[in-house]
């Protein structure tokens, strides 16, 4: 069909003059993919139709939603039930915003287990984390816009933050609050802030892409073709995978709507309780928390007593990430032939887990203990990879 | 899963069912944002705005909103009835024929004489935009005959202080004056002898 | 690795049976609320003939009671409208009762109710149990009121409904209902009604939602076959022959 169409006249004409043919061979029909991609591989496609989905939502849900303290809380209720199906813009657009997160911890685990962050595809990794950081930042902005309870202390505790930073931290506190506390000329800015930031992830996504089309897509085996014209191994990424990215979305599709349809609020964790009550800077509601998304960084954050161990910490967390690159020493890429690091890997997804679940609830003695423990393990799964990435390596003495 | 190789035949209409199913579901859900671009239900509510003329006294005037714009009601005596019947004043349009820019309700459009004189459903209560037809300031009630600035045979009426244009007690245009058309006489209906709905 | 998914999940639900905070109050009643349009014309008869003495639901609109699933006529409307002060269809359905009095009577404003079921975790069954939850004080209780499904048992709000509180009878858009309610029917009505104003969309979400799913499984099922097609000449996969779908 795609050929069909590049063969009528108009095509021609605008291939003339756009060179959008031989964007097309490049990229799409005669660019290269390995034929032995499995589902995991199709998280990246789901991802972007996911970052759309939003930045269309939320051009809709701006055109009634006013960022004023005294009016964004009513605002989001008039678009709930005087918009026309301006519920189905809020649903679509919150638990969008979970399903993105959902989608790239899937992708990044898959990266992980398959060891797509080794050379020569270092950069893509960094890219990518990259993408995660701008995510937190657009979720973190975004969250403050209905003015809930929720919103409000979770702005305020985020934003007290920056106040450990030595020197600097009560300069940036303000600087990110407008003003003493979290109030009008945050929630404006935030709102400006969160309008930007997707558009600034967008041209970073076309980087993430670039990225991997000069260094081709990592497989389940870990092992690249050498021969880009390889046969027995490869397929070009149309129609092949943009066939089987189709069938992925649907499937995605099907349990969003799910949730935007029968159980908009996810049992508490897609749209909280506590949000649906207005911004009341005298009183804080019984627990703080952010959405599940953050929440193991929430918990790495307050498994220390100290603000600024914390702070750090948790900073730490999200930069070690950068450099798994260059700490994996194995010869294998794919964990499918690394059982040994493939048994620390799934018992760091565990660790991960762990944190969420402690982030998402009140620090108890005994969730404290867990918490460390997996911040811990968290860290220590990255700092011994030197070495234990090489346990898996075939001994000396040959097969 | 079968051996056989699927004919092109068959992946070209699996390409087009899909292709086809899909783009149905692109445009059912292209419908939602479309309509909620469209008026929302508390706007449209206040398409009609209603108003209680009780307090209102013979020869007062008040200005109230309506769909954001001023719209006047004023209360009419019976002397002010009479001073418009027989006014001898040049009106540009004395009859309403011009469309007047807006939608007139049906009452005033297939109304008797009386309606189109004195340009309402009922002669002691005078309803009609409050924005000139010239360029959109609101005039003011000038309702005593014959003033010194407005001349000896002024009748009462409106007088726009912004470029001069002069309207009858029953909100016709003056002729001579920048002003095109009689002040717009829009859809209202009353619902007790206490309150009118406008719109 | 499959070992590993259960151990995993297995982890994961233990940890979610741990038992959260407040599992020292009673287990909340089941409030099993309703989306009959006749129950909610009956929860909202009680809602302003009691709960609006003191609570707003300032996101209804004396407007929308003209429409589904309330359908009163505008005599109706304003029949409720006219034990308030309001200026007209526009207004949201707002109490009478000053703040400031309020305070000074209870300790604390009334909270506007329209979103109040969705401000609670277990939604409509806090409010159900609540209403059903007042009990006479111990000796040695020293709060307000005494509910024994609210935190500490001390509740600012006294006993709204007691059973038999509105007379039904005198509602003329209510049919074929009994005169008088127990405090069961009275908060089972109420609370529902509740249910509704905190989320009026939801009885359109699910419309919509039944012939979605459906819609969208049926395209991923044509995008599955079409890929089996497209897939169906690619014999061998990858470096060996270990191939995984």
């Amino acid at each position: 069909m795609l050929d069909y169409m590049m063969r009528t006249r108009l095509f021609k004409w605008v291939d003339e003059r756009l060179e959008i043919g031989a964007l097309i061979r490049s990229q799409a029909t005669e660019y290269p993919a390995p034929n032995n991609l499995n589902y995991m591989w199709n998280f990246g496609s789901i991802a972007m139709v996911v970052l759309l989905l939003q930045v269309v939502t939320g051009i809709f849900l701006a055109m009634y939603y006013k960022p004023d303290a005294a009016l964004a809380f009513d605002s989001v209720e008039r678009i709930m039930r005087e918009v026309n199906y301006g519920w189905l813009l809020r649903y679509m657009h919150a638990i969008g915003a979970s399903a993105f997160f959902f989608v790239i911890y899937m992708h990044i685990g898959r990266g992980m287990y398959y060891g797509s962050y080794r050379k020569p595809r270092e950069l893509l990794w960094i890219v990518g984390v990259l993408i995660l950081l701008v995510m937190q930042g657009t979720a973190f902005f975004g969250y403050l816009l209905p003015w809930g309870q929720m919103s409000f202390w979770g702005a305020t505790v985020i934003s007290n933050l920056f106040g450990a930073i030595p020197w600097i931290g009560d300069f940036m506190v303000k600087l990110i609050r407008g003003g003493f506390a979290v109030a009008d000329p945050t929630l404006n800015r935030f709102f400006s802030l969160h309008y930007l930031f997707p558009f600034i992830l967008l041209a970073i996504v076309v980087l993430h892409l670039q990225a991997l089309h000069v260094v081709h897509s990592n497989n389940p085996d870990g092992v690249d073709f050498k021969d880009l014209k390889d046969a027995a191994r490869t397929v070009p990424f149309h129609p092949y995978y943009t066939v089987k990215d189709i069938f992925g979305v649907g499937v995605f599709f099907f349990f969003y709507a799910f949730f935007v349809f029968f159980e908009p609020t996810g049992w508490g964790y897609l749209l909280e309780a506590d949000n649906f009550i207005r911004a009341n800077p005298m009183q804080t509601p019984a627990e703080i928390k952010p959405l599940w998304y953050l929440t193991p960084w929430y918990a790495i954050l307050r498994s220390f007593p100290w603000k600024l161990v914390g702070v750090a910490v948790m900073g730490a967390s999200l930069g070690i990430v950068f450099f798994l690159p260059w700490l994996d020493r194995a010869k294998e890429r794919s964990g499918r032939r690394r059982p040994i690091y493939r048994e620390m890997l799934w018992v760091w997804f565990l660790a991960v887990f762990a944190l969420a679940y402690c982030g998402m609830h009140r620090p108890t003695p005994a969730l404290l203990l867990l918490s460390r423990a997996a911040t811990a393990y968290y860290f220590l799964f990255f700092i011994l990879l030197p070495w234990t990435s090489r346990l898996d390596d075939p001994k000396p003495e040959g097969a | 899963m079968s051996d056989q190789i699927a004919s092109s035949g068959r992946r070209q209409f699996l390409a087009m069912a899909t292709g086809a199913v899909g783009a149905a579901g692109v445009v059912v859900t292209a419908v939602p944002f479309v309509r909620s671009m469209q008026p929302a239900k508390d706007t449209l509510a206040m398409a009609t705005t209603e108003v209680d003329i009780s307090k209102v006294e013979p020869g007062q005037l008040i200005v109230v909103p309506w769909q954001g714009k001023p719209v006047f009601i004023l209360r009419r005596t019976p002397e002010i009835l009479g001073r418009i019947e027989s006014e001898r004043v040049e009106l540009r349009d004395p009859d309403n024929e011009d469309p007047e820019g807006g939608e007139n309700p049906s009452w005033f459009l297939k109304g008797d004489k009386k309606t189109r004189t004195f340009r309402s459903r009922r002669p002691e209560w005078y309803i009609s935009s409050a924005i000139c037809t010239h360029l959109g300031c609101v005039p003011l009630l000038r309702e005593e005959p014959g003033t010194p600035d407005l001349g000896s045979d002024w009748p009462g009426g409106f007088y726009c202080p912004c470029h001069g244009s002069r309207y009858d007690l029953s909100g016709r245009v003056l002729a001579g004056y920048p002003a095109p058309r009689n002040l717009e006489i829009m859809e209202y209906k009353f619902l007790s002898d206490t309150r009118v709905l406008i719109g | 690795m499959k070992k590993k998914l259960i151990a995993l999940l297995a982890g994961l639900a233990l940890l979610a049976a741990t038992p959260g905070a407040g599992a020292e109050e009673k287990p909340l009643l089941a409030a099993e609320s309703t989306l009959n349009p006749t129950v909610l014309k009956r929860g909202l008869a009680v809602f302003t003939a009691v709960c609006m003495g003191c609570h707003s639901l300032k996101y209804l609109h004396y407007r929308d009671l003209l429409e589904a699933p309330f359908n009163l006529t505008r005599k109706q409307v304003d029949v409720i409208r006219a034990g308030f002060l309001t200026n007209g269809l526009n207004d949201g359905l707002t109490t009478m009762m000053d703040g400031a009095d309020a305070v000074a009577a209870y300790g604390v404003v009334p909270p506007d109710l329209s979103l109040i079921i969705r401000a609670r975790g277990s939604g409509a069954d806090h409010t159900y149990s609540l209403l059903m939850g007042y009990r006479p004080a111990p000796a040695d209780f020293k709060g307000n009121q005494y509910n024994i499904y609210f935190p500490n048992n001390n509740i600012a709000m006294p006993q709204p409904l007691i059973g038999e509180d509105v007379d039904f009878s005198a509602i003329s858009y209510l049919d074929g209902v009994q005169p008088k309610a127990t405090l069961e029917q009275e908060a089972w009505a109420v609370t529902s009604f509740l249910r509704y104003v905190s989320e009026p969309a939801q009885i359109r979400r699910v419309q919509i939602g039944l012939w979605a799913l459906p819609f969208i499984a049926f395209f991923t099922w044509v995008a599955w076959l079409w890929k089996k097609a497209v897939w169906s000449d690619v014999k061998s996969r990858g470096s060996d022959s270990t191939a995984e779908e």
